[in-house]
């Protein structure tokens, strides 16, 4: 199964995890990690330099990160050059919904990676203007 | 005639364990959700309308037109989840003819005041009486919160 690491700054990882959970159970080959202030970055980078191995069955890692341009993006990133692992920014609910259920299902991480960044766009919306003709 | 793939009592109807993980887990293609006070009410109705995924058919009724549309107006491709708030109504569907074999608990009354049945899924007198009568009528009666948990026999708690 595709794995899926979040990583993110503070405890946002844990956060959304224990959240999806809820919604769609527990879940196995999956890890958190978070990034907090007296975290040095080197240590932080080794972290998720070692998840990213020892996650992955054969079926690849999806990196799950916070924001465009922070510290886990950019560590992930820089990771490229030596791993195959995909990553996208913008984590969400609606995301990692998305990853949880489908990933049983597919075996083909550019497709998962590609769903969830849609459903990550697509699950963000302003209720009250979508809503505006009924309230 | 569809099949009902889920059958679940659940007081706050559409939610997200409901959208995402039992919509994934059974394949349904179609909710119909029965209940009097939402059939009445136009604005949840809309906004249900509206956060149903596309794909996904919804039909919103009263316990009289529900039974009719369940026991005779499903299409044979229809994968149906019906979705009640109450025993009560799910009680209301059986004595209307609508033949249904198992019935989950999802979400019932996480209020006080209430005789606790399992984790924060609470029943009234009222409520026991009408699911024992399920249960001895053959229908399997279970709490399952998510697909992932596992089923508890609501036999075994009352």
């Amino acid at each position: 199964m595709i794995s899926v690491l979040i990583a993110t700054h503070g405890e946002l990882s844990k956060g959304l995890l224990n959240g999806a959970e809820l919604i769609i159970g527990k879940q196995n080959n999956i890890a958190t990690l978070g990034l907090s202030h007296e975290d040095s970055i080197e240590e932080f980078e080794k972290q998720v330099k070692e998840l990213i191995e020892n996650l992955d069955d054969g079926s690849g890692v999806l990196v799950l990160v916070d924001v465009f341009g922070g510290s886990p993006c950019n560590i992930s990133l820089k990771l490229m050059q030596n791993k195959a692992h995909i990553a996208i920014t913008g984590v969400n609910m609606p995301m990692l919904l998305e990853v949880l259920s489908l990933r049983s299902n597919c075996n083909d991480i550019r497709e998962l990676s590609e769903k969830a960044l849609s459903a990550g766009v697509e699950g963000i919306k302003d209720i009250r203007k979508q809503f505006e003709n009924l309230l | 005639m569809g099949e009902l793939v889920l059958v679940r009592i659940d007081d706050r109807l559409v939610h997200g364990q409901v959208m995402t993980a039992w919509l994934n887990y059974t394949g349904a293609n179609k909710i119909v959700i029965v209940d009097d006070q939402t059939a009445k009410d136009q604005f949840m109705k809309s906004i249900l309308e509206m956060v149903i995924p596309s794909g996904i058919k919804l039909e919103i009724c009263g316990i009289e037109d529900g039974s009719v549309l369940l026991r005779d107006k499903l299409d044979g491709k229809d994968k149906v989840i019906v979705l009640v708030k109450s025993p009560e109504a799910v009680h209301g569907l059986v004595d209307k003819g609508v033949e249904i074999k198992a019935l989950n608990i999802g979400g019932m009354g996480a209020k006080p005041g209430r005789q606790k049945l399992y984790k924060n899924i609470t029943v009234s007198e009222e409520d026991k009486v009408l699911l024992k009568e399920m249960i001895n009528s053959g229908v399997k009666v279970s709490v399952q919160i998510i697909p992932d948990e596992k089923e508890i026999l609501v036999s075994k708690l009352i």
